[in-house]
């Protein structure tokens, strides 16, 4: 399809992590625009995405979620359709629109079209869980995301992150798969899939001695911070979602910082 | 005299091999295979000598006792003395009707001799000419049986002279065809001698026969035969007991049917892939009793009682319940609960059976027809008998549903069973309308299979009207497309070229295929289809419908991990191609180049089949697609005045006539027509012919339809499937 020249405005808006997390700046976007499109299908929020849209005043036929299939699949083409018209479309993201699970393919597109385009920040879970246990943002290497097998084959790529980052003593953090059909990755499963990987590869990178934080229900009420053992930590019950942090080599103020999450 | 044996006395017998023989029968349909098979059984003790030729004894069935012809392969152990030597013949009676192949190429592969029986008027059929160079393919010696003989004095009043004249002439084409097909160094060793009495002649229906041989000893001529039909039925008779024809055939296999320990020396090179000089090699070539247990099973079915029965030849070792064993294809260990021997239609508990004997075993519910079953100890080392490959591929689908609803989870059952027992049958769900669809080689193949339905589960069902299963494919190379991922992260570069006809070949007869060592491959394609050895090399995936897959990225990161994702992409764009949801046949997708993101959870399958696909389609789309239709080979026979009213309805059924032949008093036509063409096909030839015609079909070839029908025909299939009329552009896969 061929669009005409976009005279609209874009707004991608980080939501935060819960509620509270939504900044002035955001909550203004928001009301400013004509449609609101909320992207749920990567992550969670509290108490629930609607419910504080509807907080903040803005009224429920403003509002459409968006599924992967109209922003990856159909290139967000609705979004430009309506932007292009003039209006002002808003995209909501849980977290920070540009952390984790990127949008920047969308946002070339739309600039491609001569869109206005505006970014909202917000708390994501990336530097929520940095700040929360103390560690030093400097002191982390590169992130990867742990996933779930898929077709049969478990992918190696965290792991061989994982080890590259242990070489040179920084900390490294794991996003966790979210499945349509398996929901999210629980944290206990993703160290037991880590230590399938060490018990492939056999570097020592991830034993059952390597201690993991785990990030559970970030920012929420029932929010925990557990420093454990990897082989504690398969055992554990937990609540997800998650996200988990391998510490590297620790600094002692670090140490003292993580320490009282230890069970 | 016919001889009553038990089974244990049987079972001695099968562990002595020279005393032992594998053989099956295979015909043109009507030509009198299962009478044939009966006058042996009835010799044999299994069932009375008088109802034979009516009873039809191994046409257990009743959907095929009503069609007279014989639906299911069945196995029966046979007991007979020559020389005052005992023998055991394994015979497997296999099915003549031309949309069967399938099943005759697996009871090939377990057979070490075949008789070949030809109705002394009709002649070779095609389906004589399809199955015999099967067998020889096999290694399958073929011994000839002249069945009929009654109706050239009965119907045609030939005179001794005239019958051997008409002898001569089918013998004479038999050896033509056994010359031109056998491999060299067999070619001479199996031409037809009638003089060594390798040919018998005979009516098995009224159960006498002879070879040259017997009819020097005991004195018989022709005109003696004649006489017996001009005095009457008591005179019939009492030649059946002066020449019995089991007789004669049976002698005649002994004679020049190798035992099984000699053929497999020269067979197990031929049908199996693996290191003749490794230990299971060894054992093969040698039939070993005390060798690991192989077995091939040609044969799986459901029994009421017993559940799945699985039929075949255990090539080495011993099979006995309790043991072991491991399915190479399935890869799965299961163990053996029963073993037995066939009688007749039922089979015989035995405790232990030995190599070179054809078998039934229990507890094997997780292998199909062509399983190669191996001692588990054994298990890593063994090469599976070879992907069994077929000539005949489905090309025909109807949309079945219970009459009564209540029925529904009945009919599921029985089409699971029924695609089990015959592989050749594909039981689909059509996910979207919830139909079940059921695929076969033919219209009669689906015909029976509807009316064993009935008869066998007692689900009585409505059809929708035969629908044709086209190809897609394409006759040029394309430009390299991008293929993008949903989330623009992963790029595949990808482009499209048609396979050769040779490299097609190839994979049909299984010469070429999946599981099959990647250099031995890319050696025969080298060789045999002027492939590239580097691109050969670097096949990805040969798929069922004949389609391969080339990797000729280098040094690409994360490629490993995301392989059987990109395959998996490959073979959802095979099974429904872009022009019209039909599966895609004969393509070569090559793989140039990737960007593939570093996290796994941005290239997860949601991401990767699409984008796959689209490069796929977008290079179909561009390399000038069509459709490819099933043809038949129409082989039919009239009286010489027919032949225009036969070329006119040719003409307009888009047929190609081939050849024109005189055969005898009849000419002899073969013709290429569409199967699209076909389904009134019978009942006009019947009626050009005044039923004076008399023909055989069989699936030949996948052909581009005519460009003028093309675009038509792609409209018509996107409006039964509810797809949008006009197929996609190129465009429509390229990524904004």
């Amino acid at each position: 399809m061929h669009l005409q020249k976009c005279d609209g405005e874009i707004f991608f808006v980080g939501l935060g992590l819960m509620e509270k997390h939504i900044t002035a700046e955001a909550a203004e976007a928001l009301r400013a625009a004509d449609k609101i499109y909320v992207e749920g299908y990567t992550s969670f929020y509290y108490p629930d995405v609607y419910t504080s849209l509807k907080n903040l005043g803005i009224p429920e036929e403003k509002i459409k979620n968006v599924s992967r299939r109209d922003l990856e699949d159909n290139s967000g083409e609705e979004l430009l359709r309506h932007a292009s018209m003039g209006n002002k479309v808003a995209l909501a993201t849980v977290g920070d629109p540009f952390i984790a699970t990127t949008h920047l393919a969308l946002r070339l597109r739309f600039e491609r079209y001569g869109c206005r385009v505006r970014y909202m920040p917000s708390v994501n879970i990336f530097s929520y869980s940095i700040s929360k246990t103390g560690l030093f943002s400097y002191k982390f290497g590169e992130s990867a995301t742990v996933v779930y097998p898929r077709d049969g084959i478990l992918s190696t790529y965290p792991y061989l992150v994982l080890e590259e980052n242990l070489k040179r003593g920084l900390h490294t953090f794991f996003f966790l798969d979210i499945d349509e059909k398996f929901g999210p990755l629980n944290a206990a499963e993703a160290v037991k899939l880590l230590l399938r990987i060490e018990s492939e590869e056999r570097r020592g990178a991830f034993t059952e001695g390597t201690d993991v934080i785990i990030v559970e229900r970030a920012s929420w009420p029932d929010e925990r911070i557990i420093l454990t053992s990897a082989g504690k930590a398969k055992e554990k019950r937990l609540n997800p979602p998650h996200s988990l942090i391998v510490p590297g080599k620790l600094h002692f103020m670090e140490k003292e910082s993580i320490e009282v999450f230890r069970t | 005299m016919v001889k009553y044996k038990m089974v244990p006395e049987i079972l001695k017998m099968m562990s002595n091999l020279d005393h032992v023989r594998n053989i099956g029968i295979i015909a043109h349909v009507d030509h009198g295979k299962t009478t044939t098979s009966d006058a042996l059984l009835a010799a044999a003790g299994i069932i009375s000598q008088k109802v034979a030729g009516e009873a039809l004894a191994t046409d257990y069935l009743e959907v095929e006792q009503k069609r007279g012809i014989t639906v299911k392969a069945a196995n029966v152990s046979l007991y007979h003395e020559m020389e005052g030597k005992p023998y055991v013949i394994n015979l497997i009676d296999t099915p003549g009707h031309v949309d069967f192949t399938g099943k005759v190429t697996r009871s090939l592969r377990v057979l070490d001799g075949a008789i070949v029986v030809v109705d002394a008027v009709e002649g070779i059929m095609t389906q004589t000419e399809t199955v015999l160079r099967q067998a020889l393919e096999e290694r399958v010696r073929p011994l000839l049986f002249i069945n009929k003989v009654d109706r050239l004095i009965k119907e045609l009043k030939y005179t001794p002279a005239q019958i051997q004249q008409r002898f001569v002439e089918i013998i004479k084409e038999v050896n033509k065809l056994i010359s031109s097909q056998a491999e060299p160094e067999f070619r001479d060793k199996w031409l037809l001698d009638p003089a060594k009495g390798q040919v018998a002649f005979g009516s098995a229906k009224e159960k006498w026969g002879f070879t040259i041989p017997v009819s020097m000893k005991s004195g018989l001529k022709l005109s003696d035969v004649i006489e017996a039909y001009n005095k009457g039925k008591d005179a019939v008779e009492e030649l059946a007991k002066r020449v019995p024809i089991a007789e004669a055939l049976l002698d005649m296999v002994i004679k020049y049917v190798p035992n099984p320990r000699d053929a497999q020396k020269y067979r197990i090179p031929k049908i199996w892939k693996g290191d003749v000089n490794s230990s299971i090699g060894k054992a093969m070539l040698e039939a070993d009793i005390n060798g690991p247990a192989v077995m091939l099973i040609n044969d799986m079915r459901v029994d009421p009682h017993a559940g799945l029965v699985a039929t075949g030849r255990l090539f080495s070792g011993k099979m006995e319940s309790g043991k072991e064993v491991w399915l190479v294809n399935t890869k799965v260990p299961q163990r053996i609960l029963q073993v037995s021997l066939y009688m007749g239609p039922t089979r015989e508990v035995a405790d232990v059976i030995t190599a070179g004997n054809i078998l039934a075993v229990l507890g094997l519910d997780k292998a199909r027809a062509g399983e190669t079953v191996v001692d588990l100890a054994y298990k890593d080392e063994m090469a599976p008998f070879e992907k069994l490959h077929y000539v005949s591929e489905p090309v025909v689908t109807i949309a079945v549903e219970p009459k009564n609803t209540k029925d529904l989870p009945k009919l599921i059952e029985s089409l699971h069973r029924l695609s089990i027992e015959d592989p050749n049958l594909v039981v689909k769900i059509n996910e979207e309308t919830g139909e079940y669809l059921l695929s076969g080689m033919g219209p009669l193949h689906l015909e029976i299979a509807l009316t064993f339905l009935k008869d066998n589960y007692g689900v009585e069902v409505t059809t929708s009207p035969p629908v044709i299963v086209y190809r897609e494919s394409v006759r040029a190379v394309s430009d390299v497309f991008e293929g993008k991922s949903p989330n623009k992260h992963n790029k595949f570069y990808i482009s499209i070229e048609p396979l050769n006809e040779e490299t097609i070949k190839l994979i049909q007869e299984g010469q070429v295929s999946n599981d099959q060592d990647f250099r031995d491959r890319a050696k025969v394609l080298r060789d045999k289809a002027s492939w590239d050895y580097d691109e050969a090399r670097r096949i990805w995936l040969v798929d069922d419908n004949i389609n391969i897959f080339v990797d000729k990225t280098t040094g690409l990161q994360y490629l490993r991990e995301i392989k059987d994702t990109i395959l998996q992409g490959f073979r959802l764009a095979m099974k429904e191609g872009p022009l019209a949801a039909e599966p895609v046949r004969g393509i070569k997708v090559i793989l140039h180049d990737a960007v593939i993101h570093e996290d796994p959870a941005h290239r997860g399958p949601a991401q990767i089949y699409p984008a796959v696909r689209n490069a796929i389609f977008a290079g179909m789309l561009s390399a000038k697609p069509t459709i490819l239709e099933p043809i038949q080979k129409l082989d039919i026979r009239m009286p010489m005045n027919y032949l225009g009213n036969v070329t006119a309805i040719l003409t307009k059924k888009r047929g190609k006539i081939l050849t024109v032949t005189e055969a005898g008093d009849l000419t002899r036509l073969i013709a290429e027509v569409p199967v699209a063409e076909s389904f009134d096909l019978a009942s006009e030839l019947r009626s050009a012919t005044v039923g004076k015609a008399f023909w055989g079909l069989e699936f030949s070839r996948w052909a581009p339809v005519p460009d003028s029908i093309l675009p038509e025909l792609i409209r018509k299939i996107r409006e039964r499937k509810g797809l949008p009329l006009e197929p996609p552009k190129v465009s429509d896969f390229l990524s904004p």
